[in-house]
């Protein structure tokens, strides 16, 4: 336990509501440790929203999106949060996996790269790896 | 009636028919006067049944002033055989029924006198035979024999014409058919294309359901679950194993060949959003896709009776493939300033279902506009386009009872409107006969 290191805020968005689930579930020990704070949206606006009216944590702040969503793609959030939050780090998550579709997440600002199906041991060993919380 | 008529006077006679008449009824009416000048009681014309040729079919058989039935008769034993060896007249002034015993035709028409001449086409194959025939002998033997053969010649000339026009017009119902066949290909070429098209969207639709289907079952996997997980990740697993189930049903009825449809009711206003869904999640071109502006207003639950819901569905992600085709276009063209937009809107209006697909892409030039939905219309390099992707959809909504109707600028916007009729309110009571 190391209550003593601040909180983890996970922010996840998909336009599948099960998707949070599953990662609530998945997250569901750190969360009631207190290691992690846990937010879900099912867009990018209401994302975009809790953003504007939170208060920053440099360095403790990581965002996993989809890319294809309606109305607002991830790609628009992910120039929108870097943009306006550039402290929050931002990974994709995306069924993509095509060349140009990781190019341009990198080259807008993202930190990393999953293909769906999210292999968990890979989420949670980089996360455990950049911001050295304990997910077990 | 004496032996001083003069021969082209009575070809003369004959000749003057009316300029109008051709084909058959010119040939009927050649024969009436035939008969009348050379007051003989029958005249025939015929042809050899192929390919044996030892029988003959009348074609026009005239007796006492009227046409009558047509009739077959064997050629063995009857004078025609004579007729259809030689290349001229044979005749037989009296007593034929002696000459030819075992013709049981003459014997029924109690002939007394034959003449009958061969016609021919122009490569020297026979076509037929004119008969003309008497129950008396026949009186002026060398007048009627250069009658008769002047006309045989001209009844093959008709024969040929008609023979010619037939083929004529053989060979237009077949180029007809040819064109329609050619045409049903295309037009099922042209669905095919678009549901190639969605494919790709569907395939990306069909991953969602098997990522978390897939993601769930890790869960179950992971030896520290509780119960409540467990329980919401068995849940889930078959609540998208049904919903992936439900795309792939989808897909097929899109790949059915299906004719004769019932009108059925259905949700349009999914329809819409699930082929903008299908068509976005198809297109991979990030250049586009990150610019665009959409702007999508929905009424939900707008329900109408339609007749192929997947054609219909099939014609919107036409439409809007036609919209991001302008859009992305006016794109390249575009030095960065240009931020594309797509507006879908439906909503019901007076009892009608209104639906504006707009883009303000390149626009269609007004010489152009008027023709977009013609078939086989198209502005693309060949092979790029079958021009039928406008004519198809125009006809799946009018197939609908709907309306589609295409304003534009060029450089400026399109506008597709489609209007469908009697939309189904869900407060509606269903409607039972």
């Amino acid at each position: 336990m190391t209550p003593s290191l601040p909180p983890l805020d996970v922010v996840i968005v998909d336009d599948e509501s099960s998707v949070g689930i599953i990662y609530e579930m998945r997250l569901r020990k750190p969360i009631e440790r207190g290691n992690i704070r846990y937010h879900f949206f099912e867009n990018a606006k209401d994302c975009l929203d809790y953003f504007e009216h939170s208060v920053r944590h440099p360095g403790l702040e990581v965002l996993f999106t989809d890319i294809n969503m309606p109305e607002v793609s991830g790609f628009e959030l992910l120039a929108k949060v870097k943009k306006k939050f550039p402290s929050i780090d931002v990974f994709m998550m995306s069924a993509y996996d095509d060349e140009a579709s990781i190019q341009k997440s990198f080259n807008l600002g993202a930190k990393g790269y999953f293909t769906k199906p999210v292999n968990y041991r890979d989420l949670q060993n980089r996360i455990e790896a950049d911001y050295g919380v304990n997910l077990q | 009636m004496g032996t001083s008529r003069n021969v082209l006077e009575v070809i003369r006679g004959i000749y003057n028919v009316d300029q109008l008449l051709s084909g058959k009824e010119y040939i009927r009416e050649l024969i009436h006067r035939l008969a009348k000048a050379l007051n003989v009681k029958y005249v025939m014309v015929g042809h050899a049944i192929k390919p044996q040729e030892k029988s003959v079919l009348t074609d026009y058989l005239y007796s006492d002033g009227k046409f009558i039935d047509n009739v077959t008769y064997e050629l063995e034993g009857s004078p025609c055989a004579d007729v259809l060896c030689g290349t001229r007249v044979s005749c037989y002034g009296e007593n034929v029924q002696h000459l030819f015993p075992r013709d049981q035709l003459l014997k029924d028409m109690k002939a007394q006198s034959y003449m009958g001449a061969p016609f021919f086409s122009p490569d020297g194959e026979l076509l037929g035979l004119l008969v003309v025939m008497d129950a008396q002998p026949f009186k002026e033997l060398e007048l009627m024999t250069s009658v008769v053969e002047f006309f045989a010649a001209r009844i093959g000339a008709e024969y040929r014409r008609l023979d010619v026009e037939e083929t004529l017009k053989q060979h237009n119902e077949d180029l007809e058919k040819l064109v329609q066949e050619r045409t049903m290909q295309l037009i099922s070429q042209e669905k095919l294309a678009t549901i190639g098209r969605i494919t790709l969207g569907i395939a990306h639709e069909l991953k969602n359901p098997l990522n978390i289907i897939i993601n769930a079952s890790e869960l179950l996997m992971s030896s520290e679950i509780d119960s409540e997980s467990r329980r919401r990740a068995l849940d889930m697993i078959y609540q998208y194993g049904v919903r992936a189930n439900d795309i792939i049903t989808n897909m097929l009825k899109q790949a059915r060949q299906d004719e004769n449809m019932q009108p059925e009711r259905i949700d349009v206003s999914t329809l819409l959003s699930h082929a903008l869904d299908v068509f976005f999640r198809s297109r991979n071109d990030i250049s586009l896709k990150s610019k665009l502006r959409k702007s999508i207003h929905i009424s939900p639950h707008v329900e109408l009776n339609l007749i192929d819901s997947p054609g219909v569905e099939r014609m919107f992600i036409n439409v809007i493939d036609n919209a991001v085709y302008a859009l992305s276009e006016k794109l390249q063209r575009s030095d960065g300033g240009f931020i594309p937009e797509l507006r879908v809107d439906l909503h019901v209006e007076r009892g009608r279902c209104q639906i504006r697909i707009r883009d303000n892409g390149t626009g269609i030039p007004q010489t152009h506009l008027l023709h977009v939905c013609d078939e086989f219309y198209t502005t693309k390099p060949p092979g790029e386009g079958t021009g039928l992707g406008l004519w198809v959809a125009k006809q799946m909504v009018e197939k609908n009872r709907g309306t589609f109707d295409i304003l534009s600028k060029e450089n400026e916007y399109t506008e597709v409107i489609i209007e469908f009729p009697e939309v189904f309110l869900l407060a509606e009571p269903e409607v039972t006969s």
